[in-house]
């Protein structure tokens, strides 16, 4: 529940914030200078705001679009990432945007135009190539569509551009706008999945793993490309096992030939972004375990590591062609992932946001 | 009251108010006992609660929050609640608002304190003014301390943990020569319920942030028994709230390390044991052992 809306001075009279604001009757609104004034200042708990996160509407002065590192993406073409918002309505304990952020409330930056421009103009940099955007970066693509209606605003620009391809991230079943809208190709719904285990104990807020696999099976039925992003592998006892009926009940509902991509990737943060989750949940089991260090990268040690992926390609290759098979950090799964090889330390190597 | 600490239990709140009237109610209900030590500001204790009279004007008000922060001492005061009279154009003289922005009308500068808890009261700006606002130009509370406090506590304290309570005393219809120090009491009288409810949202929140935290009673026993370096003992608080998250005992007498002879070895140890118990059952939270 919003219950308190903030709005930059410079966007007050932009026509979206005035339909934001529609959705969103009972909240109360208050005036900033910029939205920096309150979000991410020092001496503030993500913690404490997550418990009742408000809403900002900002204005991204040059809204962009940002290469993603080498190797990164799902197979079509060069990668961009771009952040029309901050954060998410979910808390999962795994979550980078927590390490990243000081604050929890959800920045939405209004100027949707503007980040469509950008797109534009790496679209004619590249004029030979396919280029994928990927928006589940900063936040999930579609938990809070019902409000921001980013995804339904974006649809006709992709659909309009034949070498752009989309990427939505997410954990949520708001569909509205896949289901409203005639597919095409070239946007790819990407949901993440853990373990159900893993899903009760570390994704908080979110929707369960079976309403998951059933609004993507909605949409793949719909026609659209669904993706499965199976980031982060958490270990635990038998994780074969639990990974093995996770893919089984996925499969059951969504056709493998639906399934555009696949991408693994094991727990992995930045070194700061971990000592900081260990400040806000230091009683976190996740954090507490036998976590290394290498290249400024928090993750399981080798040996875990090697053994998550390992079993995760493998099972997964029962249902999917290796080429749909991708590492997130870098390329195809294969024996470089596996011996703990990444792309240089970059947070964007390291996860996608809370869509991940 | 002597000068030393007092405040029994949890940390307390401090309230930081502009007028001894203001203060009344708080002394009353609450019953605080006025500090015997001297100092440029009254300072009243109880159970959970610091207050101090800052006198009027924001500048008062930061440096009286600062020297309740000194006086309160260590552990840290769970959060800072400003508590006073305000005008505003439109609410109703008694009625309590919260802030959800803080404005000093004259530097410009804006706080937001973090609502984050189940409000107790309508929000509104409130805006901090050198004098007498009589013509109410925003729709805001008009007073004259709280971006002085807001400035200085959030120095000390987590945003969420810092907040600004008013009570309208003037508006357009009740203009502000009608206040007297008998209606001030009234008023904050009659909005105590609220502002107990905030300073009862304020400690859960300043709880919660501490909750997990290993104090320094369970650090004790393991540094009289074995030498920690500076550095060690880093490592052996991180350890020790390692090994509560997986539900292992952070005991010195256990029999793991009861009987090693270094420091080393000890942390040696809580990291074996830390693995095994998280390889076992990675999900469990240590509640749910």
């Amino acid at each position: 529940m919003i219950d308190l809306v903030y709005i930059e001075e410079e966007v007050r009279d932009h026509p979206r914030v005035a339909e934001i604001c529609r959705r969103l009757p009972r909240a109360e609104r208050v005036l900033c200078s910029r939205y920096g004034e309150l979000f991410n200042r020092r001496r503030q708990s993500f913690r404490l705001q997550k418990r009742r996160p408000a809403l900002i509407l900002a204005r991204k002065h040059e809204a962009g679009v940002h290469e993603v590192p080498p190797g990164y993406g799902i197979g079509t073409g060069r990668g961009f990432y771009f952040s029309h918002m901050l954060n998410c309505p979910y808390d999962c304990r795994y979550c980078f945007l927590q390490g990243m952020f000081r604050s929890a409330h959800y920045v939405v930056f209004v100027n949707y135009d503007d980040f469509e421009s950008a797109m534009d103009r790496r679209l004619a940099v590249h004029a030979s190539e396919h280029c994928t955007f990927f928006s589940g970066y900063d936040c999930d693509s579609l938990a809070l569509e019902g409000i921001t209606g980013f995804v339904a605003h974006v649809l006709p620009f992709f659909r309009s551009r034949p070498r752009a391809w989309l990427e939505l991230r997410t954990k949520s079943t708001h569909i509205e706008p896949l289901l409203a809208a005639e597919p095409f190709p070239r946007c790819v719904a990407a949901w993440s999945f853990t373990p159900e285990a893993v899903a009760e104990a570390l994704e908080h807020r979110t929707p369960d793993v079976g309403r998951r696999i059933a609004a993507m099976a909605h949409v793949a039925e719909r026609g659209w490309p669904v993706g499965l992003r199976l980031d982060p592998l958490v270990w635990l006892p038998g994780f074969t096992d639990h990974f093995r009926r996770l893919l089984e009940r996925i499969f059951t509902a969504v056709p493998p030939d639906a399934v555009h991509s696949v991408s693994l990737g094991t727990f992995r943060l930045p070194r700061p972004f971990h000592r900081r989750l260990v400040r806000l949940h230091p009683s976190e089991p996740l954090l507490a375990g036998p976590l290394a260090e290498r290249d400024g990268v928090v993750s399981y040690r080798g040996d875990l590591e090697a053994e998550l992926l390992t079993a995760a390609r493998s099972l997964v290759q029962e249902w999917i062609p290796g080429e749909r098979i991708f590492a997130c950090g870098g390329g195809q799964v294969g024996e470089a992932a596996l011996a703990g090889a990444r792309a240089p330390l970059d947070r964007r190597s390291l996860s996608l946001g809370a869509g991940s | 009251v002597d000068g030393s600490r007092t405040i029994a239990g949890a940390p307390p709140v401090g309230f930081v108010v502009a007028l001894r009237a203001e203060a009344e109610p708080f002394v009353c209900e609450l019953g605080l006992e006025r500090s015997s030590e001297a100092g440029p500001f009254p300072v009243y204790l109880g159970d959970g609660v610091g207050l101090v009279v800052s006198g009027v004007g924001k500048v008062r008000a930061a440096a009286a929050t600062l020297h309740l922060h000194r006086r309160l001492g260590e552990p840290a005061v769970a959060g800072w609640i400003n508590v006073g009279i305000a005008g505003h154009r439109r609410h109703a003289v008694g009625e309590g608002v919260l802030a959800h922005k803080v404005t000093d009308a004259g530097t410009g500068r804006s706080w937001y304190p973090p609502l984050v808890f189940a409000r107790s009261a309508p929000s509104c700006e409130v805006v901090t003014v050198e004098e007498v606002e009589r013509t109410y130009p925003g729709d805001a509370a008009y007073e004259m301390e709280a971006a002085g406090f807001v400035a200085a506590a959030s120095r000390l304290q987590s945003a969420e943990l810092v907040q600004v309570f008013k009570v309208i005393s003037d508006n357009a219809a009740c203009p502000v020569e009608g206040i007297d120090r008998r209606r001030i009491r009234e008023w904050i009288e009659g909005r105590l319920p609220e502002i107990e409810a905030l300073r009862a949202a304020v400690q859960a929140l300043a709880a919660e942030l501490t909750q997990d935290a290993v104090g320094e009673g369970a650090l004790g026993g393991f540094l009289e028994r074995w030498h920690f370096t500076s550095s060690e003992r880093h490592r052996l608080r991180r350890l020790l709230e390692r090994l509560q998250a997986v539900g292992a005992a952070g005991d010195p007498e256990a029999a793991r390390w009861r009987d090693l002879r270094t420091a080393r070895e000890v942390l040696q140890a809580m990291e074996l044991g830390i693995e095994e118990r998280y390889l076992a059952a990675p999900l469990d939270r240590a509640e749910s052992r």
